[in-house]
């Protein structure tokens, strides 16, 4: 059984996927494709907390990020029609990109680097039957604070979603529904998500009784 | 059997392992067939009709009594329909998106299956080191959620690559309406791990091994109660089968398929059916343990006895998911959100607060 | 056993068994399917019999996009609360306050958004 663990082959191939699929994710033109590579790569990582025995956060990864995270974006790729339209890319210059890019990687880069988790330190004897207490204990003793933080992030995103998503609410409430193209082109909003998704009402047989 | 004593501990383990996962797969795929069979004569006798009662391979004429009973039972059947799956035309239309179109059976049926590996079924057949669970993993129910929720994917996919209204608003709606029950089951089974304190199934069943009265069905009723319903919308299951209502889509996600790709849906389904029975009977239910309790066994005939008992509960609840599809009338898709959002959401809260209040008040 | 990931062995191999099932039956009712012609009313979208109008994907309502974003956000909360039920009993001799107090104002903080979108019937499919 020691084998598994101590040749790097899971990990390398572990690796591999989640790389390939990853890079794919970016770089694929069908948005449906890209979606699903994301799904993938999710996976990969899921994969690679198993690899280094954490199984509760292997197994939230799978559960919150391929169960939700991935469904919701592969929802909302299918909500929006032009899901095979090569889309061009927002800015042309390459220049901006890199900025940006690098200015992103610095900053993820900047607090692992300096971090105390970086140093190589004996590993710790794990007791492996009692992981999901031990997050539990840490959770309810010493990160109290941060999970009531988490829990006021968690609903201020539960707001915003429901403020972007139901902004046609008087409209909706209308007892004589306007004609499809009228609602397509009237309900414009601001944020790229809303104007791709903002046919609330033009569809379907499937919201009415 | 002596031989086996002296392999590698690691060549023992994969051996064990192996036959286990052959024995669930093969009872797995024969309930599967068998509860469409049950489904067929159990609806027949909800409506006063008889059911499949022709299907017989030529020999069994020759049977003297037993022949024409088998034959009146539908003891065939499933296996006329399985050769009938094969042998149909394999259609796949023009106009559908081909790879998803291809793989989106496949993975339905694939995570329907996949639950089953952390149930335990039995607890030994005499050696203490080799329980009846496939992989007795200590966060088994979080797997469970977590592949459950793969079951997802298949539909979705299905819906857009059949590139056809039906199947794209059956997908598109099923998804919605299995998302919404996850939350309502995910915490139903909240309260389970409040009074267990342990995600692996193998402690919740040991948990319940005094008996009956210790069952989780008593002390967490409600619970219970959401867990079944949320199940019922999960398998897409009548009074939710809203994705393929055939009266208002047709047949939803599989509206195009044809033959096998069809089959692995239908399996699919049933499949997730016992997947979730079986969750139910492990957290609810005692798992494996008989009515009076037990210890995990120590000779071979109390291990199989263990598993009958298994099997016996496990089948009590697919007959009430068949029983319950012939007796009640379709939710409307309104109320079925109504039902997961506004009502079992609060309702599974309050049972973690009251459970976890009582705890903490008989705790001290 | 060892190693954590060597409890993955059996679900690997049961996963080989199920793909490995599904791919096999696919393959297998190719080749022993009948195997028809392709006919031009054969080969257009089942609409009941009309012609199909349209592309096979209608948009949908925006509800489906704000259940799968709540859906994300409820399951973030329970993926929380379980490790707080499997350390509940054990922890609460030792931090009753905040082992309580914590998840209590957690779920709390939860269920004020919770309502907020019950209240902008964001769970209303009757309209």
């Amino acid at each position: 059984m020691r084998m598994l663990s101590d040749i790097p082959i899971a990990f390398l191939m572990i690796a591999a996927v989640t790389l390939v699929s990853a890079v794919c994710a970016m770089s694929l033109r069908n948005l449906v494709h890209c979606g699903l590579c994301l799904v993938l790569t999710f996976v990969g990582l899921a994969a690679t907390y198993l690899h280094l025995s954490a199984e509760f956060v292997g197994f939230a990864q799978v559960l919150v990020y391929v169960g939700a995270v991935a469904i919701l974006i592969v929802f909302t790729i299918l909500l929006t029609r032009n899901a095979e339209v090569t889309l061009s890319p927002v800015s042309q210059s390459s220049l901006v990109g890199l900025g940006i890019a690098i200015a992103v990687c610095g900053s993820l880069v900047l607090p692992l680097v300096t971090s105390p988790s970086l140093r190589r330190l004996p590993a710790q004897s794990l007791a492996p039957d009692a992981q999901v207490q031990r997050i539990g204990e840490k959770l309810m003793a010493q990160y109290v604070i941060p999970l009531e933080a988490l829990a006021l992030v968690l609903t201020a995103a539960m707001i915003g979603a429901v403020v972007i998503a139901m902004r046609d609410d008087p409209e909706r409430n209308d007892p004589s529904p306007s004609p499809q193209n009228q609602k397509d082109t009237g309900s414009v909003s601001n944020s790229p998500a809303g104007t791709a998704l903002n046919s609330s009402s033009s569809t379907s047989s499937s919201q009415r009784p | 059997m002596d031989f086996i004593r002296y392999l590698d501990p690691t060549v023992q383990f994969m051996l064990f392992s192996a036959v286990k996962i052959v024995l669930v797969f093969a009872v797995a795929m024969t309930g599967v067939a068998y509860a469409v069979l049950v489904e067929r004569k159990v609806s027949a006798w909800i409506q006063d009709r008889v059911g499949p009662n022709r299907a017989a391979p030529f020999f069994v004429h020759y049977l003297p009594v037993v022949g024409p009973f088998l034959t009146k039972l539908g003891i065939f059947q499933p296996m006329a329909d399985g050769l009938k799956f094969i042998l149909k035309e394999d259609f796949t239309p023009s106009y559908v998106r081909k790879i998803y179109f291809w793989i989106a059976p496949a993975i339905s049926c694939v995570p329907a299956l996949m639950t089953l590996a952390v149930i335990p079924f039995g607890s030994t057949l005499g050696n203490a080191n080799n329980p009846m669970v496939i992989a007795d993993l200590n966060v088994g129910i979080l797997y469970t959620f977590g592949i459950v929720s793969l079951g997802v994917y298949g539909i979705v996919l299905a819906g857009y690559a059949s590139n056809s209204k039906y199947p794209f608003l059956g997908g598109i709606r099923s998804s919605a309406q299995m998302i919404s029950y996850e939350i309502a089951m995910g915490m139903s089974v909240v309260s389970v791990f409040l009074v267990v304190g342990d995600l692996n199934l193998s402690k919740v069943v040991a948990y319940q091994s005094g008996g009956i009265h210790e069952w989780l069905i008593f002390k967490q009723p409600l619970a219970f109660f959401i867990f079944l319903v949320s199940a019922f919308a999960e398998t897409n299951r009548l009074p939710f089968d809203l994705p393929e209502s055939e009266t208002e889509l047709v047949g939803g996600y599989h509206t195009e398929y044809s033959s096998m790709k069809f089959a692995l849906f239908f399996l699919g389904e049933y499949a997730a059916m016992i997947g979730a029975s079986a969750m139910m009977v492990t957290l609810f239910l005692g798992g494996w343990t008989p009515i009076w309790g037990g210890a995990p066994a120590s000779s071979l005939l109390v291990g199989l006895s263990h598993i009958v008992w298994f099997l016996a509960k496990l089948g009590f609840f697919m007959v009430l998911f068949i029983w319950v599809r012939w007796m009640l009338p379709r939710f409307r898709y309104d109320q079925l959100m109504n039902l997961g959002w506004r009502r079992f959401i609060p309702l599974a809260l309050v049972n973690i607060i009251i459970t976890a209040g009582l705890i903490a008040l008989t705790h001290k | 056993m060892q190693s954590q990931l060597s409890q993955y062995l059996p679900v690997l191999m049961f996963l080989m068994v199920t793909i490995g099932f599904a791919v096999g039956t696919l393959a297998f009712s190719v080749i022993a399917g009948k195997v028809g012609r392709r006919t031009r009313t054969k080969d257009i979208p089942y609409e009941c019999g009309m012609v199909p109008e349209g592309p096979g994907n209608a948009r949908l309502s925006v509800k489906f996009f704000l259940v799968a974003l709540l859906f994300v956000l409820f399951d973030i909360e329970v993926v929380f609360m379980y490790p707080w039920a499997v350390t509940y009993k054990e922890l609460l001799a030792k931090h009753f306050a905040s082992v309580v107090g914590g998840m209590l104002s957690f779920m709390g903080i939860l269920f004020v958004g919770y309502l907020y979108a019950l209240k902008k019937k964001a769970f209303d499919w009757k309209s």
